[in-house]
């Protein structure tokens, strides 16, 4: 990845934000850099979209100050502070052709050379065969794409996105989002992005945001959090399925530790030294072996295109989710091996298991 | 041996000029779990509508149990219907929800209030009976849209896009539970997705269309392995279409000279030296590290389990996919070796173009 600038486009303070009965932000704190894509993922009400108003000026914070390059914003309407939005619901003025609309912010503003920057953005996102059609002719990610053209041909350095990709297919959506990163990257463009989507935002993301609860969880690239989850929350939510398996620490030594998962004695990474825990290991790398730690019975299979996802009961009644290409038949007694290097093993948490990876 | 529980025959509908359905035909056993996989604007919604009474097809015929149902309302063709989006109505309690539809109907008092216990016993939110949809999670508004898809005692159900309105961890879920919950009860389902995952997890065979035609019938794994048409190669798979010649057969194998890449060596059969084809390979099918194949890498991104590695090799970017931990190491403009599958299917060069076989409106 090229090195990204050190100049900040965004800076928050302590910012809170309460709606009665419901606190949704709770004291945050973020830098974004210039240059920088930044998704910020949570589920639902975990207070992701107050964030980008704030950024945006649509919210102002209770408390804490926003900072856009440099300059406080904080009671800085939005048409002032030169923020390009795209929401989910993609808003284009019907009545207008796809140039119109892209042309409009140029125009409007009478920004000199209007027609040369919109014929740039036009064809740079591929939609100068479309430039005559009306908005209702497109496909969704089309419409979408105009939409983020018309953002760019406005001019903004800041990019503030709320589930862009929410209302279209997947596949249509997967090679928009791919298209969409190429560009804003090329135009040294900085973008909040706002998913629910976990996948998404390891797809297109410089540094991840994951948010609950009004706090942030943890920020990092997208295979810090994959590979270094630092809560049970980032294990869960990042990187798919996961395993959560009660154990007990037995013993450890330079930050791996022996547990007793109840049906196994087995090896992590990790730093408690005895106790109540927790063994997260990821679907992906469960292993059938002929003599793996773990012992059980495939439950359930589902084919998934590039691999099996079964589920296997083990000795102690727990089930574990494996990922594997090979295929085992339902009913079979299987073994299970992993690395100590991908598992990792956690404090058991003082809210219960349950609670502490809840995403809603 | 199962008897058919559902048969679709040669279904057409038209909306003004939109070919909706442009005679759709297929079969569903009794206790099978069918889903339906399109794109938006493949008809698969209109389908389920047909199915359920609420649009009447232009041709054709829907048959349940033996007897075509077109001249009945929805309510006596014995079907289960839920909409995308599960439209619960706010204003009312979860309890009275699931009741609505019975009551319509003309359900004596006694007998609502032990159906509707029934299946809110059978979906776990008995206890939630008291509770309006807004106080809900996702996941337990969705078990509640089933609950009352169930409380007629339908024996088949219709799902329109059950799982859309969640979260992507929450729906992984989700639809196992659904699935479970069917086959415990020993229904019939004709579920409607654009998610081929989703498809492929759940389904014990999958339908998918395009343009208002059913393009392929199998159980996931044929599906996607032997994907029949380019269509559903690309859409299942995600397969990369490969276009060139096929320049040299000897013994089952032939060289396809792909187009601004060069040389690939492929199993075929039926095709003839000098034949115009497309191999569709699929992007976990791709292996790096050795290989005929030089190319360059010209974005990474991680997904997850597999990370996405987009690879130049000539003038094509090939999509492979790569299990996370083995991809580590790998970053733009790292130059590698790749191979390609023997195994990938040949299709002969559609006459429509690449863009129009694939072509989804």
């Amino acid at each position: 990845m090229a090195l990204l600038s050190r100049v900040e486009a965004i800076r928050l303070r302590g910012v809170y934000k309460r709606y009665p009965g419901v606190v949704a932000l709770d004291g945050i704190s973020l830098r974004v850099f210039e240059g920088e894509y930044v998704c910020v993922i949570g589920p639902s009400g975990s207070g992701k979209s107050t964030l980008l108003k704030c950024i945006a000026g649509i919210v102002e914070p209770d408390e804490g100050d926003v900072y856009l390059w440099g300059r406080r914003v904080n009671g800085v309407p939005i048409e002032e502070r030169g923020v390009g939005l795209i929401f989910q619901e993609i808003l284009l003025f019907p009545h207008m052709t796809i140039r119109g609309n892209v042309a409009y912010p140029p125009v409007v503003r009478g920004t000199p050379k209007a027609e040369e920057l919109v014929r740039e953005v036009l064809s740079t996102l591929n939609l100068e065969l479309r430039a005559r059609s009306m908005p209702d002719e497109l496909s969704l990610g089309e419409q979408q794409k105009a939409a983020i053209a018309r953002a760019l041909a406005s001019g903004t350095r800041l990019l503030l996105m709320d589930e862009p990709y929410g209302s279209m297919d997947a596949r249509v959506a997967t090679e928009l989002r791919h298209e969409v990163r190429g560009l804003v990257k090329d135009l040294g463009l900085t973008v909040v992005h706002v998913t629910h989507n976990q996948e998404e935002a390891m797809a297109v993301a410089d540094r991840i945001v994951v948010m609950r609860r009004g706090r942030v969880e943890q920020v990092g690239a997208p295979l810090e959090l994959y590979l270094e989850p630092k809560t049970l929350f980032v294990a869960r939510f990042i990187g798919g399925e996961n395993n959560f398996l009660e154990c007990r620490v037995l013993n450890e030594e330079g930050g791996v530790v022996e547990v007793d998962l109840g049906c196994g004695i087995v090896r992590a990474l990790g730093s408690a030294r005895a106790g109540r825990a927790v063994l997260v290991v990821r679907p992906e790398r469960l292993k059938f072996s002929v003599n793996g730690a773990l012992r059980g019975v495939v439950r359930v299979r589902e084919f998934l295109g590039k691999f099996y996802k079964y589920v296997v009961e083990l000795e102690n009644g727990r089930h574990v989710v494996v990922k594997n290409p090979s295929r085992v038949a339902v009913g079979e007694s299987v073994s299970l091996s992993f690395n100590f290097r991908d598992a990792l093993v956690f404090k058991y948490p003082e809210e219960g298991l349950e609670e502490a990876v809840r995403y809603e | 041996m199962a008897r058919i529980k559902l048969r679709v025959a040669n279904l057409r509908k038209s909306y003004g000029t939109v070919r909706a359905l442009r005679g759709v035909s297929f079969e569903v056993m009794e206790g099978e779990y069918v889903v339906v996989l399109g794109p938006i604007g493949s008809g698969r919604s209109t389908l389920l509508k047909c199915i359920a009474g609420i649009v009447e097809p232009d041709e054709g015929d829907v048959v349940i149990d033996g007897v075509s149902v077109l001249d009945l309302p929805p309510e006596e063709r014995g079907v289960g219907y839920m909409p995308p989006g599960y439209a619960l109505f706010p204003h009312m309690t979860v309890w009275d929800n699931v009741a609505y539809g019975l009551w319509i109907k003309g359900y004596s008092k006694s007998e609502i209030e032990s159906r509707v216990r029934e299946v809110l016993e059978l979906v776990g939110l008995l206890h939630r009976a008291r509770s309006y949809p807004h106080e809900l999670s996702g996941g337990m508004r969705q078990r509640i849209a089933l609950a009352r898809a169930l409380a007629s005692g339908a024996q088949l159900l219709l799902l329109d896009e059950p799982l859309t309105a969640l979260d992507a961890i929450l729906a992984v879920e989700v639809r196992h539970e659904v699935r479970g919950l069917a086959k415990d009860l020993g229904l019939t389902v004709v579920h409607v997705t654009h998610n081929q995952e989703e498809a492929m997890a759940v389904a014990d065979r999958i339908v998918v269309m395009r343009r208002g035609r059913v393009e392929q019938v199998g159980a996931p794994e044929e599906i996607y392995f032997n994907p029949r048409t380019l269509f559903v190669a690309k859409f299942v798979s995600d397969a990369n279409l490969l276009a060139g010649r096929l320049v040299e057969i000897s013994n089952g194998y032939g060289v396809v000279e792909v187009n601004g890449m060069g040389p690939i060596k492929v199993r075929c059969r039926g095709f003839r030296e000098g034949s115009r084809v497309v191999v569709a390979v699929r992007p976990e099918a791709i292996k790096l590290g050795s290989g005929e194949i030089a190319g360059r890498v010209k974005s990474v991104s991680r997904l997850g389990a597999f990370t996405r590695i987009w690879v130049s090799a000539g003038d094509v970017v090939l999509r492979v996919d790569v299990p996370t931990v083995e991809a580590l190491s790998i970053g733009e403009g790292d130059e590698l070796l790749l191979s390609m599958p023997l195994d990938a299917p040949v299709f002969r060069y559609p006459r429509s173009g690449l863009g129009g076989a694939l072509e989804q409106g």
